[in-house]
């Protein structure tokens, strides 16, 4: 009997489980270890931080799900991870901490034969003073419950422009450092069109404020689209849709404090400037969630593990090198970490071996430049093509691993700017591969002919899909696995 | 928790980069079209291909 063990159930985690539990004989286990009871199915995220869609469309309760599919679910977080088990036995395990009603707070072991990392980002708030809903003075969307209490800053906001008074709102990255710029992206765009409907449009000024270099960066060094004759840039796209919709924007720039109504920020010049605002919706930078790692004797080994950043290592080329040197085979492909092979990493969790979008620091030293993304579709490919390779080595089929490197694959992403059946619009977008290879792709680092890009009201149809589609498939409804990642 | 500027009227001014000018626009005709019903239903297909193209191209392989 082998035990595969799964921290974290979010988009990576959940799917490695779904397909290990399904591809695995009974009697081998599958256990998920994760601190929240829900699924959260984090896209739709925006729409509830827009007050078009309430939390509990966006969550479901994880047990029930689990229970059915004879998956053991641990509500708990990961503390620590012994890959050579203890001084009295040298069985593997985890100690977690339960986040379970009475038994809060308790520390056990759970044994493991396979260990799948994916516990997704640490949403690192406090890199910024005064960021952040949790004590800070600004809001987010990365968590429902972030979401639904931005909803309700934004309805405050509109209650005050209906009473004439004029509102500006900042959306954008909360620090140099941080990734996710298309979440950012799409509360902005949402936010737009929502003032709009709710005819207030007149009494906002939205601007954005990030860490790209220019406009559609989203932390891929942009993307060339081939469009009316053209090989064009996604900035100049972006910078379209701002200009359409009247939206400001501020790149390059770091946002060094928000205090109540006021967020300073240094640019890639070195310019100390700060912006006034009435509402803030400002992602946090992202690390990996802290847990530590000890080897048989009880002697600290984290560092062997993990990168600096908490990110787990895996089969990445950590080598520090200059962007010129940058390869597409420096990404990882098996999500093994190089010390125990029975240890993988997916999702957000794995370290990259750089970012994607070019680095850049500010004449004073301070770093601006986008951190790279894992966005859903490869963090569930990864989790997917991990699960696999367990599986395989638990049957005897096959030793090798299963290989889904993002310089190989593909992503389509769809990017809400509106949300409404007939007037909404969407940004569809497929990019081949994820890391460009300019080895394969010497012009622009993608094959233009597959990387692709249009907005319009059948991306929104296409969005809404999605939400309905993923949420089955997550709630591992009748015909799950047939529906791709 | 608010983030509301302690008061509007000190406020201090921001003015938007004079590059903002510069951006390219959509035409009417354009704005026109991404919300046009039976060109809609065609990009809908099409997207939906082109993307089916990406999924069954980037799953991983051994
Ligand atoms: C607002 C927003 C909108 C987005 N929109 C899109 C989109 O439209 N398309 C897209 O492709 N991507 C989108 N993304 C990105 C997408 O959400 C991520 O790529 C995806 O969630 C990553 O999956 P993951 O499994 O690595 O991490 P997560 O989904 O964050 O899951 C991590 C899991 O680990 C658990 N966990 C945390 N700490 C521990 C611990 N110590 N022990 C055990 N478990 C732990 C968490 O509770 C969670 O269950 C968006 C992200 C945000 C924030």
């Amino acid at each position: 009997m082998a035990r595969v063990v799964i921290l974290g159930a979010g988009v990576s985690g959940h799917t490695a489980a779904s397909f290990a539990r399904r591809w695995l004989g009974k009697e081998h286990s599958v256990t998920v270890v994760s601190p929240k009871p829900t699924y959260n199915w984090i896209p739709s995220n925006i729409w509830v931080g827009i007050g078009l869609m309430p939390e509990h469309k966006v969550v479901f309760e994880l047990a029930p799900v689990y229970a059915k599919a004879g998956i053991e679910f641990v509500q708990a977080k990961a503390v620590s991870i012994h890959p050579e088990g203890s001084a009295d036995s040298s069985s593997p395990y985890v100690v977690v901490e339960s986040t379970l009603g009475t038994s809060a707070g308790t520390q056990t072991r759970v044994p493991y034969d396979y260990l799948i990392n994916a516990t997704g980002p640490k949403l690192k708030f406090e890199a910024t003073p005064g960021l952040g809903p949790e004590g800070g003075n600004s809001y987010s969307v990365c968590t429902e419950s972030h979401a639904t209490e931005t909803s309700h800053a934004l309805d405050e906001s509109v209650a005050r422009m209906r009473r004439g008074e004029k509102q500006r709102f900042l959306v954008g990255t909360g620090h140099g450092m941080c990734t996710c710029q298309g979440a950012a992206f799409e509360y902005i765009v949402n936010l737009e069109f929502e003032l709009r409907r709710r005819k207030v449009r007149d009494k906002a000024e939205i601007v954005w404020i990030s860490n790209e270099y220019e406009l559609g960066d989203f932390g891929m060094g942009g993307m060339h689209l081939k469009y009316g004759g053209y090989v064009t840039p996604s900035k100049i796209f972006t910078e379209s849709l701002f200009a359409e919709r009247g939206l400001h924007w501020i790149t390059r720039s770091h946002v060094q404090k928000v205090d109540p109504g006021r967020a300073y920020y240094e640019n890639l010049e070195g310019d100390q400037r700060q912006i006034d605002f009435d509402f803030a919706m400002l992602l946090p930078p992202f690390s990996g969630v802290g847990m530590l790692a000890q080897d048989r004797q009880g002697t600290d080994i984290t560092s062997r593990l993990f990168a600096p950043n908490g990110f787990m290592k895996v089969d990445a080329d950590y080598a520090s090198k200059s962007y010129e040197e940058w390869r597409a085979r420096d990404w990882p492909s098996t999500y093994q970490n190089p010390s125990y092979d029975n240890v993988f990493a997916v999702g957000i969790a794995f370290a990259p071996p750089h970012a994607i979008s070019r680095p850049r620091t500010s004449k004073t030293g301070t770093a601006i430049s986008p951190t790279p993304p894992r966005t859903g579709m490869p963090s569930a490919i990864i989790g997917k093509a991990v699960a696999r390779t367990i599986v395989n080595r638990i049957q005897g089929s096959s030793k090798a691993p299963q290989r889904a490197s993002m310089a190989e694959m593909g992503a389509a992403c769809v990017a809400s700017a509106g949300a409404n059946p007939f007037t909404g619009t969407a940004a569809s977008m497929v990019v081949y591969p994820i890391v460009p290879d300019f080895e394969r792709y010497p012009d622009y680092g993608r094959d233009t002919d597959l990387t692709y890009g249009e907005i319009g009201l059948a991306g929104h149809w296409i969005k809404i899909g999605l939400h309905h589609l993923f949420l089955h498939k997550a709630k591992l409804r009748p015909g799950w696995a047939m529906i791709p990642e | 928790m608010t983030n509301q500027a302690t008061n509007p009227a000190e406020r201090q001014s921001w003015r938007p980069s004079e590059e903002e000018r510069f951006a390219t626009k959509p035409t009417g005709w354009t704005r026109f079209i991404r919300v046009f019903l039976p060109y809609q239903i065609w990009r809908y297909l099409v997207i939906n291909l082109k993307m089916m193209r990406i999924i069954f191209k980037g799953h991983g392989h051994s």
